[in-house]
């Protein structure tokens, strides 16, 4: 690979480091959520609906 | 022949590009633990591997006050890996302790970004503890969100009697028009 195309891919991911680091900078996340027992949080409970709501396109 | 090859090629070429994503907003969000959590040197964020698929084996021993679900993590691993090249996925670990698990994707135009399941370890087998579980899947979504450009971010299908617990999150919640297939959400619009 050549020192340009090398810099150029560097540079490119400076740029993606940095979006994230903006999102997250603008955007913050309480460090703890409500009282919590582990488990289950967000999901269809049925493997068939798991599946249909993986594969459904918005 | 020679168009599959090129396909194929283009396809292991985006694949490769996501997981690279995906990698560097894993390391941006460890980057920004390091200042929240005192203990941040004992949690470590991976994608989802054979060795968290196998540790999340693990959990079905520990008791658990909440139901279980039906499918298992290799099941959605099979499903969200085959599908979905784009896709949001993470593990949280904490001394070594496998801790949270969770798979989402972009909408089609990448204006927003789903999470579609979210596991924490049950109380009594989580290290890191059962509460910080969905607050840092929501800081990697944040960070995979913004390097794709999405300005919304959901949760889909929120256990029921856990709505209060997602809005002091700061999600709003939206309740099924009853269409086939479009579950509850919340949703955050991300700055």
């Amino acid at each position: 690979m050549s020192e340009k195309n090398k810099s150029g891919l560097i540079s490119e991911e400076m740029l993606i480091r940095e979006k994230a680091k903006q999102a997250l900078k603008k955007n913050k996340t309480p460090l703890y959520s409500a009282e919590d027992e582990g488990g289950l949080m967000s999901g269809p409970m049925s493997s068939e609906e798991m599946k249909k709501q993986a594969k459904n396109d918005e | 022949m020679v168009i599959i090859i090129n396909l194929n090629r283009e396809m292991t070429n985006i694949s490769e590009r996501y997981e690279k994503l995906r990698v560097i907003a894993r390391e941006v969000t460890m980057e920004n633990i390091s200042h929240l959590y005192q203990d941040h040197s004992k949690i470590i964020l991976t994608k989802i591997d054979s060795k968290a698929l196998q540790a999340s084996v693990g959990w079905f021993d520990i008791e658990c006050s909440r139901p279980r679900a039906e499918w298992s993590w290799k099941e959605a691993a099979r499903v969200y890996r085959k599908e979905y090249t784009k896709r949001f996925e993470m593990a949280i670990w904490h001394s070594g302790k496998l801790c949270g698990l969770s798979y989402g994707r972009p909408s089609y135009g990448k204006t927003r970004l789903r999470i579609e399941l979210i596991e924490g370890a049950p109380r009594a087998g989580n290290s890191l503890g059962p509460r910080r579980v969905v607050p840092i899947t929501i800081m990697n979504a944040t960070a995979y969100a913004g390097i794709l450009g999405a300005k919304e971010l959901r949760i889909m299908s929120p256990v029921p009697g856990l709505i209060d617990y997602y809005e002091s999150l700061d999600f709003t919640y939206v309740e099924t028009s009853g269409a086939r297939y479009y579950p509850n959400f919340l949703y955050k619009i991300l700055k």
